[in-house]
């Protein structure tokens, strides 16, 4: 992680004033990925979490943030990978997206990234299926890729509408 | 401000408020002198403190209106339609004065002598004059309806008064957008009069305000209010209510959230800690924390019938514009709903009341053609269910015409031929919900250019709720529409399964048993104080006081993994093995029960219901969620979709509704027994409805009078009678005594002891000829013996019906196959009541209705009666009148009907039954009654 942020540092007098991207990254599975930072609410540890039976597999169940229901996650789940079985790091990220919090739950988090678009690259069609449905593009880092995720790919779209 | 002038406001916008409705009332009773009277006294008073205070245009107007109650009140004068129309023009004056005092503290300028003069006119009876010399305004004449033009004097009037047609559709009709907003957002409210209407969207605000104000709470974000707020006035005291931002009361909510939550940890760690010196400060917050958070809830809900109060008006005028008679009916007016819903709801509803008596009514001609009753009936009905508010307007119109609307959908290319061909009516009906779609032939002031119901939608759905069209053809149409409960208060019963806990709408429980699983190896005897659990062809059931309820596995349904043993130290009693228990919650949805097998039954909570994530949206079992006092989130269980679940569960559904429905009455109605011992070998049973009161009396104050026992009993002498002689009264100690009352004669039944109060079915057997003695309930497999306090009472009392015989004739039964069905009608409760078991234990069914009108209604659902009795001396509609009626109608003049009355005389009998009735009995002589109609039955059957 100390790499990443010395990267990070390394990067932002340089550039400031530029076209900057901050993200929030975490991994899953052993990949990094990143949200951008205004999307992220919170960042929680690992609770009690109340399950929906008859859900869809990925919905973990909901959590009380705040007086909030906040509709739990399994990023694992959602992107097909298999079950994790060292839990020390889990942890959830929360974003809002039309006005309903969601919380993704993801092996481990890591520091906040200011990112050059000069760095920036589209999806390389290659990387795996799983991420490719919400992937918006990679950014080379020194030591490895970081994926941009498209948060709201994740979430459920326009609701609609009911007339009957 | 001064405080007398404020004073005034408050006092006067309270009983300006009702004066629209009971202007109303009075237009449909213009015989109530005790609406007229009421009327008279608001207007008087503010007359008279108008002059007091020196407000001279109040003053004016109200002097006015008042000579004209006057002359209604001496009769001088009729309220006619006209006149009403006139008065209400006058309050609609008043309250915009009113208003723009409490604005300014002064009234403001202009004059009112046009109104003034026209009240002089009326109270004098020249009104017929203004309203020609007005109809003669260049106005197209069909729009203005004689009353209509009575009030047409300013513009601004009659955007105020006349809800419909804005100020410019008179000179045509309207083209661009702003109209026809203005002719969704419906009724500018009189607040138009100070600052007339620049558009729309002033009227709405305006119209808001008036409301909010009206209705106690007030936030209104729109412009126009606001600007008022700021513009300094702080002696807005016509109310005792302030305004409050919606967000601000949003986030005092929030904060009472979390303060609750606080204190539940709190109160834990205290718990935890020996001997705390917190506990009394404790106890005290958790107490206010409570208060608060209750306090805070209630600031959102408001009763539905706030949004309703403008409709009895808006239907009134429309119905005149539009020459046809409607009634309002409004139902489940304290049904309540979040503010900001109500807020949002209403301006749809009121487009749907006004599209309900536009296009959903038929006039009077085709209402009388149709064989309806000339006066249509539009019907709000508000309430809860399954976690939702649901509001229906009903209408009983001729109506949705499938296909006109098809060939319009078609028309407009809304859909194409071959498509509209394969669609079933209610996909039909959705059409009329698109933009610019109207089935209006022409258009009218009202309604008909389309622009409306597509707005009704999205204003709907805006707010997450959902509407539906039902129409059934020659009877009506009904407009759905179902609300989330987005914020509304609920009340759940938390149980567990599968080690999670859940929430089910305390609404639909209506108990809990514990049960057993019946191992048929072990014990095959019932013990009836338990209850069973057993499996019929692999679906459980549980016998249930005599009732198979279908069983639903919650761990099933959810796919949970099934339940642990039982631990020892769990809830869950274990006996031993073979007699393991289950908690049943049974739950009831209308005409469905059913029961649900839980791991455990916890506590019931008061919650807030938080809509679904879209990501859960879509399960049928749960209607919602929410954050318990402990802050977990917990899901609520819809029990009208667990019952979706067990379509495969064969259970009476539908047809047991129907059958209901058909039942009306008969021997399957459940009524409440009061069952108690009074000599003799079996238990009796009497209908609850019969007693008037249960009582103690001290035994050794009963006196004799005659040789009859009796005992003082509220200033007067009440007979003292027992079942039979098997029982003598105890000389000494404490009786418990049933009372009975029929028009002053009080009798008390002393009986051994009372045993309980049950609700079951009618299903007497008659078997017994012992006088007293109606026939044989079983209840619980227990046999009570059904007392005919008829036959008491005219023991007691020689006069009462005057009784020539009264032994009871079992033989006399009708022996023939089903049941006849019958309608009692008698305007005397007591009588009803006491009848209807007489028939039925000589088998026939029997529906009652008190009044004629009822009897009319319950006609209109169903004509299928076998025979009809009625009384003749009735309020509202006399037996007589009733039986013209019936034959009149081609439906249902070949009822036979059976007059019943009081009058001895026979003259009268003649007279009577010659025209209408097939047979007549007097009300004193009940078994000729029970003749009388078999006999009649026997003739019809034969003819």
């Amino acid at each position: 992680m100390s790499n990443q942020l010395a990267i990070a540092d390394s990067h932002s007098p340089a550039v400031a004033g530029g076209n900057h991207k901050e993200f929030v990254t975490m991994r899953l599975n052993g990949q990094l990925f990143g949200i951008p930072v205004n999307y992220v609410q919170d960042v929680l540890r690992p609770q009690k979490i109340a399950a929906v039976p008859l859900a869809p597999p990925e919905v973990a169940g909901l959590i009380n943030l705040r007086g909030r229901i906040v509709t739990v996650i399994d990023m694992r789940k959602k992107l097909s990978l298999p079950e994790n079985n060292d839990r020390t790091g889990t942890m959830m990220v929360v974003i809002e997206h039309r006005h309903e919090l969601y919380s993704l739950i993801v092996d481990s988090i890591g520091e906040v990234l200011k990112l050059s678009p000069k760095d920036f690259d589209l999806t390389p069609p290659n990387i795996s299926s799983a991420w490719q449905a919400y992937a918006a593009g990679v950014y080379r880092l020194e030591e490895e890729l970081m994926v941009v995720i498209e948060a709201s790919s994740l979430l459920p779209q326009e609701s609609k509408l009911e007339t009957v | 401000m001064d405080e007398l002038i404020s004073e005034f406001l408050s006092e006067t916008n309270d009983s300006l408020g009702d004066l629209d409705n009971q202007l109303i009332v009075l237009e449909q009773n213009p015989d109530d002198h005790a609406i007229i009277d009421s009327i008279f006294r608001v207007m008087h008073t503010i007359k008279g403190t108008c002059g007091f205070l020196g407000l001279d245009r109040l003053a004016k107007v109200a002097h006015a209106s008042e000579d004209v109650l006057d002359n209604i009140r001496n009769e001088a004068l009729k309220p006619t339609p006209q006149v009403i129309s006139l008065i209400l023009e006058s309050i609609d004056r008043i309250k915009s004065l009113v208003e723009a005092l409490e604005e300014s503290g002064a009234e403001p300028q202009g004059s009112d002598q046009e109104l003034i003069e026209k009240l002089h006119d009326c109270a004098t009876g020249k009104l017929s004059s203004v309203s020609a010399a007005v109809a003669a305004e260049p106005a197209p004449v069909e729009m203005l309806q004689e009353n209509e033009a009575a009030t047409s004097d300013t513009d601004a009037l009659q955007a105020a008064f006349d809800a419909a047609p804005g100020p410019e559709e008179e000179g045509g009709i309207p083209t661009d957008s702003d109209d026809l907003q203005a002719l969704f957002d419906a009724t500018p409210g009189p607040a138009d009069m100070a600052t007339p209407p620049q558009k729309a969207d002033a009227g709405i605000s305006n119209e808001a305000k008036a409301k909010a104000v009206a209705a106690g709470l007030a936030a209104t974000e729109k412009t126009a209010a606001k600007e008022k707020d700021e513009g300094g006035e702080k002696d807005k005291n016509a109310n005792q209510f302030i305004r409050v931002n919606l967000g601000l009361l949003e986030n005092l909510m929030q904060m009472a959230s979390e303060l609750v939550l606080t204190r539940n940890q709190l109160l834990q760690l205290n718990r935890n800690a020996a001997a705390s010196t917190f506990n009394t400060p404790l106890q005290r917050l958790s107490h206010i924390t409570s208060d608060l958070q209750e306090g805070v809830m209630k600031t959102r809900m408001q009763a539905i019938g706030n949004a309703w109060s403008k409709f009895p008006r808006i239907v009134r005028d429309l119905s005149i514009d539009l020459g046809k008679k409607i009634d309002l009916v409004m139902v489940g007016e304290d049904t309540e709903i979040d503010r900001q819903m109500l807020e949002m709801v209403k301006d749809p509803l009121t487009h749907m009341v006004r599209n309900a008596c536009d296009h959903g009514m038929d006039n009077p001609e085709q209402r009388r053609a149709a064989g309806k009753n000339e006066t249509g009936k539009v019907t709000l009905h508000a309430y809860h269910e399954g976690g939702n508010v649901i509001i229906k307007i009903s209408d009983d119109g001729p109506g949705i015409n499938v296909d006109k609307v098809k060939k319009k959908a078609i028309d407009s290319g809304l859909t194409t031929e071959a498509e509209a061909a394969t669609m079933s009516n209610k996909q039909i009906y959705q059409f009329i919900l698109k933009p610019g779609f109207s089935t209006a032939d022409k258009v009218t002031a009202v309604s008909g250019r389309g622009v409306g119901m597509d707005v009704v939608v999205s204003n709907i759905v805006k707010i997450g709720g959902t509407l539906e069209v039902n129409s059934v053809p020659g009877k009506g149409s009904d407009f759905i529409v179902k609300l989330p409960l987005t914020l509304a208060i609920m009340s759940v019963l938390v149980i567990e399964t599968g080690g999670q806990s859940y929430a089910i709408p305390q609404l639909r429980v209506s108990e809990i048993v514990h049960a057993k699983f019946r191992d048929q190896q072990v014990d095959n005897t019932l013990n009836n104080e338990e209850f069973y659990i057993e499996t019929l062809n692999q679906s459980k059931v549980l016998r249930l006081r005599g009732e198979l309820l279908p069983l639903i596995s919650l761990n099933e349904i959810l796919k949970l993994p099934p339940k642990e043993e039982p631990k020892p130290e769990g809830n869950v009693l274990s006996i031993n093995s073979k007699a393991k228990k289950q908690y049943v919650v049974i739950c009831e949805m209308g005409s469905h029960h059913f029961g649900l097998m839980v791991d455990r039954v916890f506590d019931t909570e008061e919650i807030v219901v938080k809509p679904l994530s879209p990501m859960v949206r879509g399960i049928d079992v749960f209607s919602g969620c929410t954050i318990l006092g402990d802050g977990s989130v917990i899901m609520i269980l819809d029990p009208n979709g667990l019952i979706k679940t067990m379509g495969n569960i064969n259970f009476k559904k539908e047809e047991e509704q129907e059958h209901k429905l058909r039942n009306v009455g008969s021997g399957e109605e459940r009524i409440n027994f009061l069952l108690f011992r009074a000599g003799g070998k079996a238990p009796r049973a009497v209908p609850v409805e019969l007693v008037s009161r249960l009582e103690e009396i001290d035994t050794s104050k009963i006196e004799w009078a005659g040789n009859r026992q009796v005992i003082q009993y509220r200033g007067e002498l009440m007979r003292l009678v027992t079942a039979d002689d098997s029982y003598q009264i105890p000389k000494e100690g404490i009786a418990q005594v049933v009372v009975f009352n029929d028009e002053g004669k009080v009798m008390g039944l002393v009986v051994e002891h009372i045993i309980d109060i049950i609700e079951h079915k009618m299903n007497v057997r008659s078997l017994v000829g012992q006088s007293g003695i109606l026939g044989s309930l079983v209840i619980n497999e227990a046999t009570y013996d059904l007392i005919d306090v008829g036959f008491y009472f005219s023991n007691t009392f020689s006069d009462w019906l005057a009784t020539k015989e009264m032994e009871t004739k079992s033989g006399k039964i009708a022996t023939d196959g089903a049941a006849k069905r019958i309608l009692l009608i008698d305007d005397s409760p007591f009588f009803r009541k006491f009848m209807k078991p007489i028939l039925i234990v000589a088998n026939y069914q029997v529906v009652t209705a008190e009044n004629a009108l009822k009897a009319l209604d319950i006609l209109e659902e169903s004509a299928d009666f076998d025979a009809i009795i009625t009384d003749i001396d009735m309020p509202h509609m006399t037996g007589l009148e009733f039986a013209e009626k019936c034959k009149e109608n081609p439906r249902l003049k070949h009822i036979p009907l059976v007059a019943l009355t009081s009058y001895a005389s026979s003259d009268v009998r003649e007279k009577d039954t010659k025209n209408c009735f097939n047979g007549f009995v007097s009300k004193s002589d009940r078994d000729k009654l029970v003749d009388t109609i078999t006999q009649i039955l026997h003739h019809t059957m034969a003819a």
